[in-house]
């Protein structure tokens, strides 16, 4: 049943031996390259993925300045600033566009962070929006509604309510929009460990192989000097030595390939010439 | 010394170990592939090159000297423990250089010593490897492999001196081909038997098979952070207390039992005195244990304490109970149980049961001839008068092994360990215990050991399964006549 595994390592042949020691080598780099390279694609997606939740991340949160700095700046010209109707008319759909900016920007960020640790941050900042949203609706409704019959909608009342109410709910969004800039990076370390630790399994069969490859080529060097090297040194100096002193040639090999027929053919040899 | 002949049985040993990784890695594949099964497949492929090369040049011999022996089985032992480390390295997580080389040895030694904090974590290919690796090692990694490949011839007696203790080949009175094949047998019957009762007491299929490899290797090695203690059932803790038990008895006399011949367990001095032993001190403990309100009732005082000296004594190490809370009396007595462990021709370390019988014996029989000076008193160990030289081997033993732990808790102590912690550690690593008591108790482990004294560790584990002087002995190879 096992005839052939017996036939592979009952090696009778220089050829054969060579063959399957160079053979082996190949198959090893093969194997480990291989794995590297699996490993590599590996590294690669995870690498892949990273960049591209940071950079979604980094586009939401741009986005969500943006927004709040649109809206701000309207709010600026409406009860700042002011004016009369047909002045502040292109900040009153700048403020509802970037109302629902924001309002978009901050639930694609809670839906993406719900499952993290930063899901607090995102629901504390969807609170903060909605907060500030509707500080701004209810000011539209009402003051910019009660400006409609007197032409103008800037008083001094509005100004007060632009510092006292609407630039502190302003500085608790922001200040929640670089939380959740920081928080979402820090959401990346296990991504980053994982990556770490694909890394490493891509580097150490790697290494692993070169030790192996170095202990081979190690034997193979030993073996091929032993079995190869020695023995025909040894046959030569027979020969040398019968030729020049005619002491008997006797070689003594330790091995039962065709160096064994050589010797044995040299052996005939004298003996005919003889 | 032919090294191309020593490389030869190297390499086929190395090819075993190559088929347990292989085993491991269709573990893994059963287990939906998990992240251990690439680790596996390419560390077997490595292992089988690095094992294989060598039969492409070197042809079978049939003669083996005594030097090629021993430099074959020690070769052996070092070069699993070397290859061992390759799924664990290319696994990554917990397995750092030191402590996958730390995790190897004290698989192959048998020790079951971890640096594992979190062994659930770990998936379930490299939970069988790391069984396999005490498995194969329970055995002895050269016997093991010697025994299934037929091509040995005169060679294979050779390789069991330095396997065997020099007693337990007196023991053997068997052809050297049949002690083989007889050593296989048993320990694939009792895996077998024991994996089956396991799956009957409750555990799953898995667990049951690893926990007999590692009960019959008397390893201690387990699937499980809390260890036996996981399952907390009184049959688990009695089938695997009686697989230890049967795991560190002769396996020559474990033989003669089940082919009903005179040299039984029942006639057996050593064995009785074993036994007796472990019992006498399970009592005193369990006493103890009670007295000093560490458990309500005797039942379970004796349970526990029966557990752990059982444990201990066959140089396994499993736990169901944290021993470094429990009192002085009961931690001098397990100390004594890690210094004298099993019987000799078994899995067991330590100092063994039959040299501390002798060692008895002849301090007994030396104070008998003081009294009777012209008086002829011979040592006899199951009615066979031990000569000498057996004596003087075995006291030899003792003196080294006491000095090797001597050694081991000055260099635990220099690293800053209290003494306790090394004199224990010296102790279980030396007759390949596994836990010890201070930082490395019952529940806990070696991981916050600095890197020296997990080299140290590891030293003394190869020494201690090697029986002190095969390890040393290869270091004067060059010297031999």
């Amino acid at each position: 049943m096992f005839n052939w595994i017996r036939k592979i390592f009952k090696v009778n042949s220089i050829k054969r031996r060579i063959q399957l020691a160079f053979m082996s080598i190949i198959l090893l780099l093969f194997f480990s390259g291989a794995m590297s390279l699996f490993e590599l694609e590996r590294v690669s997606h995870d690498t892949e993925e990273i960049l591209l939740a940071s950079k979604e991340n980094i586009d939401l949160a741009s986005e969500m300045i943006s927004a709040l700095n649109e809206q701000n700046d309207a709010m600026i010209s409406m009860a700042v600033i002011g004016g009369t109707l047909r002045d502040i008319a292109p900040h009153f759909e700048d403020c509802e566009e970037s109302m629902e900016r924001l309002r978009l920007a901050t639930e694609e960020a809670q839906m993406r962070m719900s499952t993290t640790d930063n899901a607090a941050t995102t629901d504390s900042l969807v609170m903060f929006t909605k907060r500030i949203n509707e500080m701004v609706v209810s000011y539209i409704n009402g003051d910019v509604h009660r400006a409609l019959s007197k032409d103008t909608i800037t008083n001094p009342t509005t100004h007060l309510w632009y510092i006292e109410s609407y630039k502190p709910e302003y500085v608790k969004v922001s200040g929640q929009i670089t939380k959740y800039m920081t928080g979402s990076e820090n959401t990346l370390g296990p991504d980053v460990n994982r990556l770490s630790h694909t890394a490493r399994r891509a580097v150490t069969p790697v290494f692993l192989s070169l030790v192996v490859m170095i202990v081979v080529v190690l034997m193979f060097y030993f073996f091929v000097n032993h079995y190869l090297i020695k023995p025909i040194l040894r046959i030569n100096e027979g020969v040398g030595d019968y030729l020049r002193y005619r002491i008997p040639f006797d070689s003594n090999l330790y091995c039962r390939d065709e160096l064994v027929s050589l010797r044995d053919r040299i052996v005939a040899l004298i003996q005919k010439l003889r | 010394m032919r090294v191309t002949v020593v490389i030869r049985y190297i390499g086929m040993v190395l090819q075993f170990i190559a088929a347990f990784m292989l085993a491991s890695a269709a573990v893994s594949m059963l287990n939906g592939y998990d992240s251990a099964y690439y680790p596996l497949l390419l560390s077997s492929f490595m292992t089988a090159l690095l094992g294989t090369f060598p039969l492409f040049f070197v042809e079978r011999v049939d003669e083996i000297k005594t030097k090629e022996g021993y430099a074959i089985v020690v070769g052996s032992w070092l070069v699993a423990c070397i290859v061992g480390t390759f799924p664990y390295l290319i696994w990554g997580g917990e397995f750092t250089m030191i402590n996958a080389w730390f995790e190897s040895v004290s698989g192959f030694t048998t020790t079951g010593a971890s640096i594992l904090n979190d062994i659930e974590f770990l998936p379930r290919g490299l939970l069988f490897w790391r069984t396999s690796t005490a498995w194969i090692g329970g055995i002895g990694v050269v016997m093991f492999a010697l025994v299934i490949l037929p091509s040995m011839g005169k060679s294979r007696h050779m390789l069991t001196n330095v396997e065997l203790s020099t007693i337990a080949k007196d023991n053997f009175h068997y052809r050297t081909k049949v002690i083989f094949r007889l050593i296989v047998t048993i320990y694939l019957t009792l895996t077998i038997i024991t994996t089956l009762a396991l799956k009957y007491a409750g555990m799953t299929w898995f667990d049951a098979v690893t926990h007999a490899m590692s009960s019959c290797a008397t390893c201690g090695l387990s699937t499980k952070n809390a260890s036996v203690a996981f399952w907390d059932s009184a049959w688990i803790e009695g089938i695997i207390m009686v697989a230890m038990t049967l795991s560190v008895i002769h396996f020559g006399i474990l033989y003669a039992t089940l082919t009903g011949r005179k040299n039984n367990i029942f006639r057996s001095e050593v064995v009785r005195t074993f036994i007796v032993m472990m019992l006498v001190i399970a009592v005193i403990i369990a006493i103890s244990l009670v007295a000093g309100d560490y458990y309500p009732t005797f039942g379970e005082a004796m349970r526990h304490a029966a557990f752990q000296v059982v444990s201990i004594t066959t140089t396994s190490g499993f736990a169901t109970a944290d021993t470094n809370t429990w009192p002085a009396v009961a931690i001098v007595l397990l100390v004594m149980c890690s210094v004298i462990c099993g019987c000799a021709g078994s899995t067991s370390g330590g100092m063994k049961v039959d040299r501390v019988l002798i060692a008895a014996k002849v301090v007994r029989n030396r104070m008998k001839i003081q009294l009777h000076p012209n008086a002829v008193i011979r040592t006899k160990i199951d009615g066979i008068v031990q000569e000498d030289s057996t004596q003087s081997l075995v006291m030899t033993f003792i003196v080294s092994y006491i000095m090797l732990v001597l050694i081991g808790t000055i260099v635990y102590t220099l690293f800053g360990c209290d003494i306790l912690t090394g004199f224990t550690a010296s102790i279980s690593c030396i007759s390949n215990v596994g836990p010890g008591f201070g930082e490395i108790g019952s529940m806990s482990n070696f991981s916050g050991l600095p890197v020296a004294l997990k080299m140290t560790s590891t030293l003394l584990m190869l020494i201690g399964r090697l029986e002190i002087f095969g390890l040393i002995q290869l270091l004067f190879i060059r010297s031999w006549k």
